[in-house]
């Protein structure tokens, strides 16, 4: 953990077989274990700009959906849509309830199925 | 508002994050008394952005302290809290929600990327490839005691390395026109430009500037990506 944050953070950088590239990161607040993201970002070789594709929230806040007017109260997984991009919102600002994890480490393992990351001859947990 | 552990309240609010997500606030207990806490999140969801409160330097973290200072905000280590004086739970927690709406706006300025903002980030990005071999606003002393041709960031190299931070067509013009100088009195160099958003630039300004400097790197984050294995290619660290 550096100096100044309450969290821990890790990034990992990924390469699909076909060359784009990903990110993996991952954010733990020290204060309240509820209190993590698990994201899945995606960089455009054009601009090189990072879009978060995926985020796996904990519980510690709600979120609200902008378009459709819910709220979320609990575990909630931020997804990419492009409707939320063409009204100029958050790509990410799409959220559905979840209720296949608690706690990060579920969270990612929930991502990397989700998403079909596979990392050849590796976990990703021997990053 | 509801309980949630030993005189831990959370605090429900309609406000929040641009993703949606609401702010994290809760009311808290220590031996001082109540205070609103945010926890250590409004920093940590910052990040998720690359936006690195913690780190920054320059215009940013000024704009961040002037915001904690005018509302009595506490930074502990990342963790927010702001004090209840004389039971003005009210207060405390309006002006905490201020804090934290003008703290997230400051991810709005990354987005917007204000001038400024770039040329301390080109500054802080060269310094910290270069070190001490940078000189900002470099012109030469020989030929040029007016300073009228003004290289952003100068690295003081066996063949000298003419960085520019391109932020319009005018300052394209300017780079190409300071090359175009370095090269009549006879220097052997190397140039790059690393520009705001070379989207922005006219499509004859930029192909002029691909005549005239060696490299270009289309935004700052591209360079910050690539710039390191280019100056260690070309031998320039």
């Amino acid at each position: 953990m550096k100096k100044g944050r309450q969290y821990k953070e890790y990034d990992l950088p990924l390469t699909s077989s076909n060359g784009n590239k990903f990110q993996v990161r991952i954010r733990v607040n020290d204060n309240n274990p509820f209190d993590f993201s698990v994201i899945l970002m995606y960089q455009e070789p054009q601009s090189k700009y990072w879009y978060i594709l995926r985020r796996y929230n904990g519980k510690n806040h709600t979120h609200k959906n902008k378009i459709e007017k819910e709220r979320i109260l609990g575990y909630h997984i931020h997804k990419a849509t492009e409707r939320y991009q063409l009204r100029g919102y958050n790509i990410d600002g799409y959220a559905e309830e979840a209720s296949t994890y608690s706690n990060w480490h579920d969270a990612l393992s929930v991502m990397l199925y989700d998403c079909n990351i596979k990392i050849e001859g590796k976990t990703i947990y021997d990053y | 508002m509801f309980q949630e552990g030993i005189e831990r309240y959370v605090v429900d609010t309609p406000f929040g994050f641009d993703d949606g997500d609401s702010f994290v606030i809760v009311l808290k207990k220590d031996e001082d008394g109540w205070h609103f806490t945010d926890e250590g999140h409004t920093l940590m969801h910052l990040s998720y952005y690359d936006l690195d409160i913690p780190s920054t330097k320059g215009k940013r973290r000024s704009f961040f302290n002037n915001i904690l200072e005018t509302h009595n905000i506490e930074d502990i280590n990342g963790e927010l809290i702001i004090r209840v004086e004389n039971e003005q739970y009210g207060d405390s927690l309006f002006s905490f929600i201020q804090a934290l709406t003008k703290i997230t706006d400051l991810s709005f300025i990354r987005k917007q990327h204000i001038s400024s903002l770039f040329k301390e980030d080109f500054k802080e990005y060269m310094k910290h490839i270069f070190g001490d071999k940078c000189t900002f606003s470099y012109s030469e002393p020989k030929h040029d005691p007016d300073g009228n041709y003004v290289v952003d960031c100068y690295v003081d190299l066996d063949r000298p390395l003419l960085i520019f931070a391109l932020t319009g067509d005018y300052r394209c013009k300017d780079a190409i026109i300071t090359c175009l100088a370095f090269k009549e009195w006879g220097y052997t160099f190397n140039s790059i430009g690393v520009f705001e958003e070379s989207k922005n630039i006219s499509p004859k300004v930029l192909a002029q500037s691909m005549d005239w400097v060696d490299k270009q790197f289309s935004t700052l984050t591209s360079a910050k990506e690539l710039m390191p294995e280019y100056t260690k290619k070309m031998a320039l660290c």
